[in-house]
């Protein structure tokens, strides 16, 4: 038994250590609480990364651009929104249902694909050794002589097509691989087949519905445009492929060379290729590597950057988004020079000696409390005519375009049609938009949305605009076809399904006329001058499941429907290189594939080619007969009385 | 019940440390025992009493009434031997109750002595709870609102516990041959 003074002694030992424990712990727990803080709540840096260091850079005024738009401010303020609320966020907002979220669910299955679509890679450089001269060495046959089909925009620049054709053979890509057929009527044969295989082997596969390819003048050579990804670089590169088809039973690779970017469209122009393409530059890019925000091209093994001097860029950059065009030699595939239009679209227009590459923009006027915004475009033009690319300047129009069809040089003028919007914001007397901003005034601001089209004449000598027709199209409606004819534009404007077509007379720019057909059911996306100065439109009918295919003639005071043919119920072609155009002989072909069938019918049933014949009064189906293959996929040409039709399978057929 | 508890404590606090050993004095045994309510083991109960009072000057607490005091202390040892009940489980065994009772050794405590011995070693038959209010009542003469701090029971709950207990005490008494008298 313990004396209290033993006690006492055992108690202050006890307390010594308690102190000595507690102290320990207090300091341990100030050290984590202290450590946590700094690690959780330290503020994220916002500023965009310094870039002083590329000072000396020739790409010093393009990376100081770049950075500004693509640097992204880290979407959390610090680690603690990030680990610990976004995810206590996330979890509440699945429990209330948000499952189906697209971001949700999309973005993990986009990277899925994209693992899948993009095992590729850039094939070695051995084939670099056969690339310098292919064609020179390879024997020419005199007897093969090359035939247009492609029903090309301008005249004498060939567009690339998943069909070419020679007097005696048929060129055609089928999924991953380049067939050729004799021409040879109901007994025509495929003569030969070459695969197109990437550096390890393997068959390209990915990205083939964009393949796309050009024959040589003297039928020796295929040179074949496609895409491909490099696990390596990790980037998207469009492949040239130069193939010897000399002879179809012994076909070889010349060799190949890179653009960086996606594949969006190619020329062929006096045996040069003009190739277009685009890159994008990420968010937040590592400007040490040139490769994330400068496009290069040539051979898997010498790769070169675009020079400072030839790409280019606005004042201020709306995307980071290059339109890359790189001008080839077909038989070397040697690029000649490759420039860049820095914050442009795929909407290129490529005449005969130029490429017109466009920028859409916003500007934005206030004057007291009305605020207007209306979209515009500037079109930067660069002559190809030369050995090198030649920067002419750039002319801006209201309005966006539409595609490559709204553009047209004729005449050292280049016309363009828009779809011209505008947006009104009128704030409470007394505020702007900028005063008005998170007040009780910017409830109350009424808005106006306008929408029409609008023609714009361009003088290409001095760059500036010589005559327009603005805000022609009834209101609300914007522009879904184009086509320049000479002296003739058509434009078919629609709000959903009802359209008017105008055609204009341009022959005189001081007095600009133009009639329309009124307002008509569906809308044509594709607008063709067709034979003896009927206007064919092809789109759709009642509803977006009809195609209709339409013949308009000019009369003295409207543009009016001669006649038409509608399939209901079915998805087709939307692509214009899938229709079949022959002027000549008054043809148009589409493929279909119908929603609604009889019990009895297969799928082969179902999904069909059809080939139409305009006899002056109307349009008479002269084929219907099935037809595998994706819809924007199949061709056909007519030969000497015989229609032979490509798909995933091959149908010829005696008209 | 002590009377300079707070005085020792006031003095303690100010530097002196003898103090301490009078404060031990007066509250170590009742606090033995107390412990030993939950431990029924004399060395353990020792040992956290130690602790409770190690645990006390520690906290250096200010107190204006000396009953606020002596419950704090004795809210220390009850978290403590829970605390200790919880680790080490509740196979514990009754034992040594000698010892818990050894300092109180004076002439005229002996008398009462055996008689606490008696109604402790019965009361060590009751359930925790029951043992606990009785002891705090009985034996340290705790007021029923500072049973209700030390135990966190409310008064009415506390009223309940100690009629419970003492019917339940005096059933195991009357069991062992105790009667009333020999109690008072």
């Amino acid at each position: 038994m313990k004396t209290y003074t033993k006690r006492t002694e055992d108690i202050l030992i006890k307390a010594k250590k308690i102190r000595k424990k507690r102290n320990v712990l207090v300091t341990s727990i100030c050290s984590v609480a202290i450590i946590l803080g700094v690690f959780l709540f330290a503020p994220y840096d916002n500023t965009p990364p310094s870039i002083a260091k590329y000072k000396g850079s020739e790409y010093f005024e393009l990376i100081s651009k770049l950075n500004a738009i693509t640097y992204h401010a880290p979407q959390y303020e610090n680690n603690f929104e990030k680990w610990i609320l976004a995810p206590l966020m996330n979890f509440t907002s699945l429990k209330g249902g948000a499952i189906s979220d697209g971001n949700f669910n999309g973005g993990a299955n986009m990277d899925i694909g994209m693992d899948v679509d993009m095992n590729l890679g850039l094939p070695e450089a051995d084939a670099e050794s056969s690339l310098d001269a292919p064609s020179s060495q390879a024997p020419e046959n005199p007897s093969d002589s090359y035939e247009e089909i492609t029903d090309n925009q301008v005249l004498g620049v060939i567009e690339g097509d998943r069909i070419k054709r020679s007097n005696k053979y048929i060129y055609y890509l089928s999924n991953n691989q380049l067939n050729i057929y004799t021409i040879d009527g109901e007994n025509s044969v495929l003569a030969g087949s070459f695969p197109i295989k990437d550096a390890n082997g393997y068959q390209f596969s990915a990205y083939a519905d964009e393949w796309e390819m050009f024959l040589s003048n003297d039928c020796t050579t295929i040179t074949l445009v496609s895409s491909c990804f490099n696990h390596e670089l990790k980037q998207r590169y469009v492949s040239l492929v130069s193939i010897d088809v000399t002879d179809p039973a012994n076909i070889k690779e010349n060799g190949r060379t890179y653009l960086t970017g996606n594949y969006i469209t190619a020329r062929l122009v006096d045996g040069k290729i003009i190739l277009i393409s685009e890159f994008s530059v990420a968010n937040n890019p590592d400007f040490s590597d040139k490769k994330n925000f400068i496009p290069q091209y040539g051979t898997a093994d010498n790769m070169t950057y675009v020079l400072a001097d030839k790409i280019v860029m606005p004042e201020e950059l709306t995307t980071s988004r290059y339109t890359v065009v790189c001008k080839i030699d077909e038989k070397t595939l040697k690029a000649d020079d490759t420039a860049a239009f820095l914050s442009y679209t795929n909407q290129i227009y490529v005449s005969d000696s130029k490429i017109y590459a466009t920028r859409p923009y916003q500007k934005e006027e206030s004057k007291d409390n009305v605020t207007i915004s209306q979209d515009m475009t500037e079109i930067s033009i660069m002559s190809y005519s030369g050995d090198l690319f030649e920067y002419l300047g750039s002319a801006t129009v209201a309005g966006t375009l539409n595609d490559q069809y709204s553009m047209d040089e004729y005449e050292g003028i280049l016309r363009v049609v828009t779809t011209t919007t505008s947006h009104t914001e009128t704030y409470p007397e007394g505020y702007t938009k900028q005063t008005a901003y998170n007040s009780a005034a910017d409830m109350m601001v009424s808005y106006q949305f306008n929408e029409s089209a609008s023609l714009y004449c361009i003088d290409l000598s001095t760059l500036k605009i010589v005559a327009q027709v603005e805000n022609f199209a009834p209101q609300g409606e914007s522009v879904r076809s184009v086509r320049f004819d000479k002296n003739l534009a058509y434009v078919c404007t629609a709000i959903v399904l009802t359209d008017p077509v105008f055609v204009f007379d341009l022959s005189d720019l001081n007095n600009i006329t133009y009639k329309d057909t009124g307002t008509i059911k569906g809308y044509s996306f594709s607008l063709v001058n067709f034979a003896d100065n009927y206007l064919l439109g092809i789109g759709y009918g009642s509803s977006m499941e009809t195609l209709k295919i339409e013949l308009y003639t000019e009369t003295d005071t409207a543009l009016e429907s001669v006649c038409s043919y509608e399939v209901e119920y079915c998805s087709f072609a939307t692509d214009y290189k899938a229709i079949y155009i022959d002027r000549d002989n008054g043809f148009v072909g589409i493929g279909y594939i119908k929603h609604t069938y009889a019990s009895s019918d297969s799928q082969d049933a179902r999904n069909r080619y059809v080939l139409l014949h305009f006899d002056g009064y109307e349009l008479v189906e002269l084929v219907n007969v099935p037809l595998e293959g994706e819809q924007n996929l199949k061709r056909s040409v007519y030969i000497d009385g015989y229609l032979y039709m490509f798909g995933e399978g091959f149908v010829v057929q005696a008209i | 019940m002590p009377q300079n508890g707070l005085e020792s404590y006031i003095r303690f606090l100010k530097g002196e440390t003898s103090a301490l050993e009078e404060l031990v004095r007066t509250y170590s045994d009742s606090l033995t025992r107390f412990a030993y309510c939950y431990l029924n083991d004399s060395a353990l109960a020792e040992d956290i009493m130690e602790e409770s009072f190690a645990i006390f000057i520690v906290k250096r607490k200010h107190f204006n009434d000396e009953n606020h005091l002596r419950a704090y202390l004795y809210k220390i040892a009850r978290n403590k031997s829970i605390d200790y009940l919880r680790w080490r489980g509740r196979e514990v065994f009754l034992s040594d109750m000698e010892e818990v009772f050894a300092n109180s050794n004076t002439e005229e405590n002996i008398i009462k002595m055996e008689r606490d011995k008696k109604v402790y070693a019965c009361m060590q038959k009751l359930p925790e709870q029951y043992r606990e209010v009785l002891y705090l009542s009985f034996f340290d003469n705790f007021h029923t609102g500072e049973i209700c701090r030390i135990m966190k029971k409310s008064k009415k709950q506390i009223y309940n516990l100690l009629a419970r207990s003492k019917a339940a005490l005096k059933e195991i008494l009357l069991k062992e041959g105790i009667t009333h008298e020999d109690i008072y």
